[in-house]
């Protein structure tokens, strides 16, 4: 089989079965209904085996370093894998509950203080980024920083102690300026959708597969 | 005249080259006085919270929810004492406002830090106040699938869940008797940190279901937009709005705790910007003074 026939029987899939799903949504037919509530199913399980997928692709490209002992990138590779083991051999003694001591206690005392001190150090980039890039160089810059500014004297409580109009400005920055805003970029998400999910099914889009 | 001028110039051209270092540590310490010695700023309970806690409060004692756990340790320092002050509310003072009587709870996670939040957080919880696991609710898991998930969850709960974590089949969970679809889930409540809400208001709150969430405070605007349009019954904003639920609820903790540092912490940053500006102003006034 060509690559090029080969390419066009999942393209072919992609068409019917978007099809039947889109149809049903709009539609109410029993029969389409019944395939579409199964597809559904499927691709619910099939994202589990991705993840499964995803697991053995890092594990593969990681190895792949270290028995080619890429340069700068070999011992990172075999730190990886350590964790990696480290953390999902016990996880695997107990899959069910998710209970194994070791795999609570890597969790609770390496991963998760880590992953909040990522987040934490958001704290200090945004002091830095305020002090050396918020920057009114513009009338809409200098607009966009008042907003930001009456909004965080909103959520700070020490905003109503300053004056008891900030958290009136900043909830009608919210509710109006900013929903409207956000609605016009939800608005727009959607019809980027729409039409790249028709580009899909038609066959144009075919990113998915793989390569261009 | 014009030495005072470079004077002028000179000082906001050092504040302008001041070593980062410095301003961490003005943060550090904005942050650590509130816990040495808490200010007590009040904090007013807000429209959104109000409502979160008047919709739970008013769903009739038996009713089930969906308790979506979608947020992880990274997230925790913002929703994790709010998602604590909840748990406290839901097994504790619901039941007091109710003659004793319960929700039930269908949990679950879209996303794969949930289970071991859900193990962290909400099962301790449970355990605490006898919730009978089982009867009082279920706890299905990690369920891949995104908003597909979701999707075909609020059409047929006991397809995508034939058991729960422990590998018990639906039918034997009391917890589940009568669940198949979203027209037998009261409300949902999503603890959030990666967008969950947005699928549940979609897939949910289109077809009736009550939608809420815990949420970090990136997201509020899009959940403002939401909660404006009715899809939402109320949320729970960052440790902000944990401090309001945990006022509203009559035990002040952990959210309460971190409203001050939130406080000091929010001002520096808007004394930053506010210097900052200024050093700019000053900067562009010299500039066209030379020329």
């Amino acid at each position: 089989m060509s690559g090029i026939q080969s390419r066009n029987i999942p393209v072919a899939l992609v068409f019917v079965c978007g099809l039947i799903v889109t149809v049903a949504f709009f539609i109410d037919v029993p029969m389409l209904s019944s395939i579409s509530d199964s597809l559904q199913t499927w691709a619910v399980i099939v994202s589990g085996f991705a993840l499964g997928l995803g697991i053995v692709n890092m594990l593969a490209i990681h190895s792949r370093h270290i028995s080619r002992k890429t340069s700068g990138q070999w011992p990172f590779s075999v730190v990886f894998i350590l964790f990696f083991l480290a953390q999902a051999a016990p996880g695997l003694v107990d899959i069910k509950t998710l209970s194994n001591p070791i795999y609570v206690w890597v969790y609770t005392n390496i991963f998760s203080p880590l992953a909040a001190a990522m987040y934490a150090i958001l704290g200090f980039f945004i002091v830095s980024a305020a002090y050396r890039a918020m920057r009114a160089r513009s009338l809409e810059a200098a607009f966009v920083l008042i907003a930001g500014i009456i909004v965080m004297l909103k959520n700070a409580p020490i905003g109503a102690v300053i004056w008891s109009g900030f958290p009136v400005l900043g909830t009608w920055i919210l509710d109006v300026p900013s929903a409207a805003g956000n609605r016009a970029v939800f608005i727009g998400a959607g019809i980027g959708t729409i039409l790249l999910g028709l580009r899909v099914l038609l066959g144009y889009e075919r990113g998915y597969l793989g390569g261009r | 005249m014009e030495v005072r001028s470079k004077e002028s110039s000179g000082f906001w051209e050092k504040l302008e080259n001041i070593d980062h270092r410095i301003l961490y540590w003005i943060l550090i310490v904005a942050i650590a006085i509130p816990y040495l010695r808490p200010l007590g700023i009040p904090v007013p309970v807000t429209e959104p919270v109000q409502d979160f806690y008047n919709t739970l409060d008013a769903l009739p004692p038996g009713s089930t929810m969906i308790l979506e756990i979608s947020s992880g340790p990274s997230a925790y320092g913002e929703i994790g004492p709010s998602s604590e002050a909840v748990m406290e509310y839901l097994t504790k003072i619901y039941p007091e406002h109710h003659g004793g009587d319960r929700l039930r709870f269908v949990i679950l996670s879209v996303s794969e830090q949930g289970p071991l939040m859900y193990n962290a957080y909400a099962k301790p919880k449970f355990d605490e106040t006898g919730w009978q696991y089982g009867v009082d609710y279920a706890y299905f898991g990690f369920i891949s699938g995104l908003e597909t998930a979701v999707a075909r969850l609020a059409e047929d709960i006991p397809s995508l869940l034939p058991s729960d974590y422990l590998g018990n089949d639906i039918d034997d969970l009391k917890a589940m008797d009568g669940i198949h679809s979203y027209k037998d889930i009261a409300a949902v409540m999503v603890w959030d940190s990666m967008g969950a809400t947005e699928w549940y208001v979609k897939h949910w709150a289109s077809k009736g279901v009550k939608v809420g969430n815990v949420c970090v405070a990136v997201s509020l605007p899009a959940y403002t937009m939401y909660y404006k349009n009715k899809d939402m019954y109320g949320f729970i904003g960052s440790s902000r709005g944990g401090a309001e639920f945990e006022y509203l609820i009559g035990k002040p903790g952990d959210a309460v705790a971190t409203t001050d540092t939130l406080s000091l912490s929010h001002l520096w940053v808007i004394i930053l910007i506010i210097t900052g500006n200024i050093g700019l102003l000053v900067e562009k006034y010299f500039s066209h003074s030379k020329r």
